[in-house]
């Protein structure tokens, strides 16, 4: 379970990944990533702004979580190979997929 | 020293407009397009690459006519893989039924058979042997198919039995050896040992190991090594936890690979462990595989050394740091290389034969460069000896281009696609020498691991060769060369702060501890979703390292060579692609030592423009797509 006490972008982002909801503000549809396409250079993980957070590695492929994406245009930006399309129809993220979520925080567990 | 002439770093993508207007595509077939805008592709069918390798395997070892025929099939995955990485794959239960049913010549049919067992793949690629003990998968999930069922006599089970009591003695002997020796460590050894291996989890290509029926991977499920997926403190992962567990709450697992894990890492680096890639970590095979590193260098048995698998995890420990060290001294001597086998991701250490005379390749490679470059000699050695006293040139414009060493990248690249017969041919670097000389000097280790990939290059040149892999089409070439070059940008990116001292803001960036070896590899196009689509079939990667200011910087420029269908490139190509990266680094660092001068040199070529326009002049009129 992710503290809710932190500041509030980062609380919000932390209650969009405890609900698996996407913010119903967000006009914009989410991304996703080709995987056909992608290099792999996760350029696009790093300039996700951190209030979305919303790319991650799984195995070989880099990941576009809907629920946390905005549909900001970050990541297309940077992408050198221009593998990142709108998503107007996406399904929910499977279960499995949210452990690798969230996994760039400090905890105090052992490494 | 007082900073080089830098001026910006001015390869940084553009800011996106912030009234929205649209950045535009990189991808040479999008000219024109804003980024992000095209219509999705439909997903890319799955099966190809490693599922249908995995499919066709199968289906060759059904059309077998007895049961060791479709063995031999699955254990070689078709062709593709030395029987003896699989061999070392399978769990001891099924090693025991290699041996007793498999093992020697039979008598004949057996006519009553006192047991029947399957004989499969699993999604992983290790072939699948049913055995009285253990008849399936432990998960259903597991298995990709079955190719044969196989009889099996009751002399058959005797020996199954006896095998098997065999591997089980040995375990058994295994897991008390490994436990005695992390006892006698002292704690904070133990510890630095734990970290270790997670840094070299971490730092190094993806593992996939084996205990039993486990599988331990970084590369894709199960997820349970530290790696891209899994950050260090991630509870999933195996190494999770270890340094502060009591070593009473180890399991036997546990235990053994760390141990194997260890020795791998003390002979020979983090890179060891890949050549136990695909097969299963156990301590008899990693001492057999010590042993073996110990003939291969030519390294004489040590005094009172004892054979066999009651042999002390310490002696072996002592082995693993002698080869170490005999392996640093022989690097001086002799080009190692390695052999990858991309469906297992299995690699082999060898040495390169040594020759004196200069082979036909590398003739049509200096004559090539002779054609466009003041390079007048017969190998590479002589070409390397005369850049060394008239390189100059490589600072000024040359040809075409603003840099010489712009023009010496290309004009290697170009004549390597001729003399070597590949597809496709390529070499990265940085562009900003300057940049770099004044972040050394300031030991500004923090600007470095800010540079993205724009600020280093790629040049990715196709052969026409390559149009028939790519449906005729220039432009689908030319999107698979600036994959290519993005992702070898990337390579770049990932491996410069691997040479920088492992500050706070070093330590925290993503990168791999830098490549110091030439590899040749077989069918990697097989995972990596970029090799399945661009046909990255046989390849060589050949990485060298330059000497800048007081900082040595490993697999820092490369040349790399690919085909994407036909013959596996061979060990005599990689020896020559050895001696034509040295060139290239040769050319770098001249130029690095100039603008340490003062000189403001940069590469300013090779972005997607100029792939786009090269590509275009040199493929359309040849293959099909837009002018």
């Amino acid at each position: 379970m992710v503290e809710l006490t932190e500041r509030p972008v980062a609380a919000e982002r932390a209650r969009r990944i405890h609900r698996r909801t996407r913010n119903e503000k967000w006009k914009k549809p989410p991304r996703r990533i080709e995987p056909a396409e992608c290099i792999g250079c996760d350029s696009c993980l790093r300039s996700c702004p951190p209030q979305f957070a919303a790319i991650v590695n799984h195995g070989l492929d880099v990941v576009i979580i809907p629920e946390l994406c905005s549909g900001c245009p970050k990541c297309v930006v940077v992408c050198p190979v221009d593998c990142i399309y709108v998503a107007d129809s996406w399904a929910p993220t499977k279960e499995g997929l949210w452990a690798y979520v969230d996994l760039g925080r400090e905890t105090n567990a052992p490494g | 020293m007082p900073p080089v002439n830098q001026g910006a770093l001015t390869h940084q993508p553009q800011a996106a407009d912030p009234k929205g207007a649209p950045f535009p595509s990189r991808r040479p077939s999008r000219y024109g397009e804003a980024a992000g805008s095209a219509v999705p592709p439909c997903s890319a069918v799955d099966s190809a690459g490693f599922p249908m390798l995995l499919a066709s395997t199968l289906e060759q070892a059904r059309a077998q006519e007895t049961a060791e025929d479709a063995l031999s099939i699955l254990l070689t995955l078709g062709g593709h893989l030395p029987a003896d990485v699989s061999r070392r794959a399978l769990a001891p239960e099924e090693r025991a039924g290699l041996e007793a049913r498999f093992g020697g010549s039979r008598a004949g049919r057996v006519d009553r058979p006192a047991f029947t067992g399957t004989l499969g793949l699993t999604t992983t690629g290790k072939p699948f042997l049913g055995v009285p003990t253990r008849r399936h998968p432990r998960h259903r999930g597991e298995l990709a198919g079955v190719a044969w069922t196989a009889p099996w006599s009751a002399e058959d089970l005797t020996a199954f039995e006896q095998a098997l009591g065999d591997f089980h003695h040995r375990e058994i002997r295994t897991v008390q050896l490994c436990r005695e020796w992390l006892r006698s460590l002292r704690r904070d050894d133990l510890a630095a040992t734990i970290v270790e291996l997670r840094d070299a989890a971490s730092r190094t290509a993806p593992f996939i190991l084996y205990r039993g029926d486990t599988v331990y991977s970084n590369f894709r499920e199960p997820n349970n090594l530290t790696g891209k997926t899994l950050q260090p403190c991630h509870p999933d992962c195996l190494l999770h936890g270890l340094e502060t567990l009591p070593q009473s709450l180890w399991t036997d697992d546990d235990a053994v690979i760390v141990v194997c894990l260890t020795l791998l890492v003390r002979s020979g680096g983090y890179a060891r462990i890949e050549e136990f890639n695909g097969t299963q970590l156990a301590l008899d095979d990693v001492a057999e595989f010590l042993d073996a590193k110990g003939s291969m260098y030519g390294m004489e048995r040590q005094v009172g050394a004892t054979a066999g698998p009651e042999r002390a995890v310490g002696q072996l420990s002592r082995l693993s740091e002698q080869l170490q060290q005999r392996r640093a001294d022989l690097r001086g001597e002799r080009m190692f290389y390695r052999e990858i086998y991309g469906p297992v991701l299995h690699k082999i250490e060898r040495f390169a034969q040594r020759t004196a005379h200069v082979s036909s390749t590398e003739t049509e490679l200096c004559q090539g460069l002779s054609q466009s470059l003041p390079l007048t000699g017969a190998s590479l050695t002589d070409n390397i000896a005369q850049l060394r006293e008239e390189g100059m040139w490589l600072t000024r414009p040359h040809g075409n281009f603003s840099l010489g060493l712009e023009s010496l990248v290309f004009h290697v690249v170009r004549s390597c696609l001729d003399a070597f017969e590949v597809d496709f041919a390529m070499s990265r670097g940085m562009r900003s020498l300057p940049a770099l000389i004044n972040a050394l000097r300031a030991e500004d280790w923090g600007e470095i691991v800010s540079w993205e990939l724009p600020d280093y290059f790629c040049c990715v040149l196709p052969s026409v060769r390559a149009l028939p892999s790519f449906g005729e089409s220039w432009e689908t070439v030319a999107d698979a060369a600036w994959a290519m070059s993005s992702r070898m940008q990337y390579n770049s990116w990932h491996f410069l702060p691997g040479n920088l001292p492992k500050t706070p803001v070093v330590v925290n960036r993503d990168y791999f501890v830098p490549p110091t070896m030439p590899d040749v590899a077989y069918f990697s196009d097989q995972h990596h979703r970029g090799h399945v689509t661009n046909h990255v079939r046989f390849s060589i990667r050949s990485p060298q390292g330059i000497a800048v200011e007081a900082s040595r910087l490993e697999g820092f420029v490369d040349l790399r060579l690919l085909r994407c269908t036909g013959e596996a490139l061979t060990e005599h190509d990689v020896a020559i692609a050895d001696r034509t990266s040295k060139l290239i680094a040769a050319a770098t660092e001249l130029v690095a030592s100039v603008v340490s001068d003062g000189e403001h040199l940069e590469v300013a070529a090779f972005d997607h423009l100029w792939h786009r326009s090269w590509i275009q002049r040199a493929l359309a009129p040849i293959g099909s797509g837009k002018e």
